[in-house]
């Protein structure tokens, strides 16, 4: 606003075209009625149109719970084959004072320690599904599809009638669109995720849900594999150490007796005896824990698994998605009478400035129509140039 | 603590707070006591001075932060909420009894910008209908641009209801007592939790910090916190012009101990700001009283919390600067967005700003563009121009001190819209709306109907004729 202007205008509050009111706006809104309403009628055929031809959509649903699958510990497991071999039996091989050396928490703090297993978040399985990794993986398969002229087998890139090209990308297309196909929903009180296939064929709708739930099962039981295994080297390395450390202390403690066959209970060499029965002792208890954890880690990776259980199967769905023609139209219709208003409301306010003689408007329009009459240079050029005759037009 | 679960609340409103005798528990004693004092707060505003749309307005902005599911009256609605939509048809009902409204004020523009939010939902709706797979969607989304239009219908009142510099003093006043109360209310939860029980709304740190922190009368400990730090113009005009300093420091020790990387670096953009602006204000040898106080407290702060401080400060650089894909603040989250609408998916405030199977976005201006698309630019570029407008006209407030505390809110307003999804907040506006206004009235009243007279800039003193 120019400067002159401020204390003029305040002074003429009343003739102010920067000065509104609500029936005014709404005068303004009933003079462009025919705008508004061609415009919201318009843009809610149209919104109903395209969906009319857009083919219908079919969407199956599958519900699961994140759950898990518990090992089971049972008498029998706490004195696996292996530790027995290593002479993790209370008493053997040592007094019966020197077992009081042992120490559970020489092992507590091992990967193979058990806590009990929680089931995964569902966030987990949301991510899961929104990863594009994932979801091309799914779309990658051979998908087994019901139509009315048979079973049909065919990839996704084929269903959606993709066109030719390197599979790769053919894979990746699918993925994609499989990937917006796809969605989610949680309910935070019972852990129920909702798993959902909209696409335009029944069979494939089905059959991608049921491909995805699968994939989570499959990446489920290769993410227990993977810790199962880290489990299993790990233990495996520790085990091996300990043996070899309770090789040391016993063939310290062989040498000791074979040089010392009569010793007196209260010497030194007795002293010197219980010490190293009880390093042997020490390193048979370790090893013994070891070996068991080791045991149980091996079980333990067929055992503890992530899973889901499917709480609803999906099924190819019998008839199609409501279109929501009405719903949509609406929405059409109320944006378009919106834009309408937007339109009709800024038209009417420019010309109460234009009226109003609006300093500013004034500069912009004049600036406007001097671009409108620009004349590019070389045209400019070109004009005040004489006719020159082109070459070929003389022969 | 390793095992520590967060607590989140077993009741949804007001009346299933009161039904399932949660107020009788101890770990809805904050809650309980935030009521009262809420009611209480509510009384005395709305039986304040001022016609009752103005009382309306005041409650609007200064209960916002009091969004804990026991403010939740009826259909989601909290009470602030429920004080502005009264407020705005009051307000509507005025307008058609001839109330005039100036274009060129802060209320038209955000009614031009909600209107055109609305416009591009409802086309990108219509065209693309995963949007809107259900009528509760599009309902919810109406909702969501309702609010605007609730905003600036509240902004056009203001323009004219609030006629005196006491008018708007009473609406900082009040968000500053309401302030006031949500602090001690946090500092209420604390005392139960460390009495050994686990009150309603007790959240662990997102692995960051290592001790819990509370949602206080809010839902959530982001929420108070985010919430909270919006009134940091008020709290420090409470301070800088009614040399009352008690509020201030309750405010900065609530953010400092709520561990919330997001409120405490819009508290030290807030500080920064407002320091560079009121340098000589606040930079003064009466200060050094307070400064000695603040020192202490913060060497005890650090002392105590300095671990906390820095999983806040790797949190800050981790989600913030280097845009972890888990913050949802990378550029390819936008992109993933962009790629499956390129046309945006239409405004969603933050209630339904994640779409389908797409990653959570939590960059504001990323979650803008998903939302508006193309149309960011001109939505950006006149929120750009409103505050610059605005920020020019504050040299008429006459009052260096209140033109800079609401100058930095401003300016924090637009660093904050664009890191973190608030724009949504009323009281993010608010120092916008009151600048606007308190620069009118003095322009006003003071404005010569001269034609040689010159617009003063910021950093000189107004013409006075």
């Amino acid at each position: 606003m120019s400067r002159d202007r401020v204390g003029s205008e305040l002074a003429n509050g009343a003739s102010d075209p920067h000065y509104v009111t609500l029936l005014g706006l709404c005068n303004d809104l009933l003079r462009g009625r025919w705008t508004i309403a061609l415009m919201a009628l318009g843009c809610g055929l149209a919104a109903a149109l395209i969906l009319l031809v857009q083919p219908r959509t079919y969407t199956a649903r599958a519900l699961f719970v994140p759950d898990v699958v518990q090992p089971v510990r049972s008498g029998s497991e706490a004195m696996s084959p292996l530790s027995a071999l290593g002479g993790a039996a209370l008493g053997a091989g040592g007094s019966s004072r020197s077992t009081l050396l042992r120490s559970m928490s020489v092992t507590s703090g091992l990967p193979g320690n058990r806590t009990p297993l929680e089931p995964l978040d569902t966030a987990f399985y949301r991510i899961l599904l929104q990863s594009p990794a994932f979801v091309r993986a799914v779309a990658g398969n051979r998908f087994t599809i019901e139509t009315p002229a048979g079973t049909r087998t065919a990839t996704a890139a084929d269903i959606y009638g993709l066109p030719q090209g390197p599979a790769d990308r053919r894979v990746d297309d699918a993925g994609r669109r499989l990937a917006r196909e796809i969605a989610t929903t949680s309910n935070d009180s019972s852990d129920i995720v909702t798993l959902s296939v909209r696409t335009t064929d029944p069979g494939f709708a089905r059959a991608a849900v049921e491909r995805l739930l699968d994939a989570m099962l499959e990446q489920n039981r290769r993410m227990s594999d993977a810790r199962g295994a880290a489990q299993v080297a790990y233990l495996t390395r520790a085990t091996r150490e300990a043996r070899s450390e309770l090789n040391v202390a016993q063939d310290a403690f062989a040498r000791f007796l074979a040089s010392n066959r009569t010793f007196v209970p209260a010497s030194e060499v007795a002293l010197q005896f219980q010490r190293l029965d009880a390093d042997v002792v020490e390193k048979r208890q370790q090893y013994g824990d070891l070996a068991l954890q080791l045991e149980r880690a091996k079980l333990d990776a067929s055992r503890a698994t992530q899973l889901i259980s499917i709480v609803a199967r999906p099924e190819t769905p019998s008839r199609p998605d409501p279109r929501g023609v009405l719903r949509t139209a609406v929405i059409g219709m109320a944006g378009g009478a919106a834009l309408a208003v937007l339109i009709v409301l800024t038209g009417a306010h420019l010309r109460r400035l234009r009226t109003a003689g609006y300093g500013d408007l004034a500069t912009l329009d004049a600036g406007w129509r001097a671009a409108r009459r620009f004349t590019p240079p070389r045209r400019r050029a070109d004009a005040g140039r004489p006719a020159s005759v082109t070459p070929g037009g003389l022969g | 603590m390793s095992n520590f679960d967060e607590l989140r609340y077993p009741f949804g409103s007001l009346l299933e707070f009161l039904r399932g005798g949660y107020f009788t528990e101890r770990a809805g004693l904050h809650l309980t006591i935030a009521l009262i004092l809420f009611g209480i707060l509510s009384v005395h505003v709305l039986m304040g001075r001022g016609p009752l749309v103005q009382r309306l307005i005041t409650l609007f902005f200064a209960g916002s932060v009091y969004n804990n599911p026991v403010f939740t009256i009826v259909g989601g609605l909290h009470v602030n909420e429920i004080a502005g939509s009264l407020a705005a048809l009051w307000i509507l009902l005025l307008m058609l009894g001839g109330l005039r409204m100036d274009v060129r004020r802060v209320g038209i523009p955000l009614l031009l910008g909600g209107l055109a939010l609305f416009t591009h939902a409802a086309l990108v709706s219509a065209f693309d209908t995963t949007l809107v797979p259900d009528n509760g969607t599009a309902i919810m989304r109406g909702v969501l641009v309702a609010r605007i239009f609730v905003l600036g219908i509240i902004a056009i009142g203001m323009e004219s209801l609030y006629r005196t510099r006491e008018d708007f003093e009473v609406l900082m006043e009040a968000m500053v007592r309401f302030g006031v109360v949500a602090i001690l209310i946090y500092f209420i939860q604390t005392g139960v939790f460390l009495s050994g029980t686990r009150p309603y709304g007790t959240y662990w740190d997102a692995g960051f910090t290592g001790i819990p922190s509370f949602g206080a009368v809010s839902i959530e400990r982001g929420h108070f916190g985010k919430f909270l730090i919006l009134l940091f113009p008020c709290f420090a005009w409470v301070a800088l012009k009614r040399r009352r300093w008690i509020p201030m420091l309750l405010f900065c020790l609530v953010t400092l101990v709520n561990f919330s990387a997001s409120s405490m670096s819009f508290l030290a953009g807030y500080v920064v700001i407002t320091g560079v602006l009121l340098f000589r204000q606040v930079v003064r040898p009466s200060a050094v009283k307070w400064l000695i106080p603040a020192v202490a407290v913060g060497f005890i702060l650090v002392s105590r919390f300095g671990a906390q401080y820095g999983g806040l400060i790797e949190k800050i650089v981790s989600l913030g600067l280097h845009g972890d894909e888990g913050g949802g603040r990378s550029f390819s989250v936008l992109d993933a967005y962009l790629t499956a609408h390129p046309m945006g998916i239409g405004y969603s405030g933050s209630t339904l700003r994640n779409v389908g199977t797409l990653p959570q976005i939590n960059m504001g201006v990323y979650a803008l563009a998903s939302q508006l698309s193309f149309l960011i630019i001109p939505i950006l570029a006149a929120f750009l121009w409103l505050n610059l407008r605005v920020i020019r006209e504050s040299a008429w407030i006459g009052d260096r001190v209140v033109a800079g505390v609401l100058v930095a809110g401003m300016l924090m307003a637009v660093f904050i819209d664009l890191v973190d999804v608030l724009w949504f907040v009323p009281t993010i506006w608010a120092p916008m709306i009151i600048c606007s206004g308190l620069a009118h009235l003095r322009r006003g009243s003071e404005m010569p109907a001269r034609a040689d007279m010159v617009l003063p800039t910021w950093h000189s003193p107004p013409a006075t004729g």
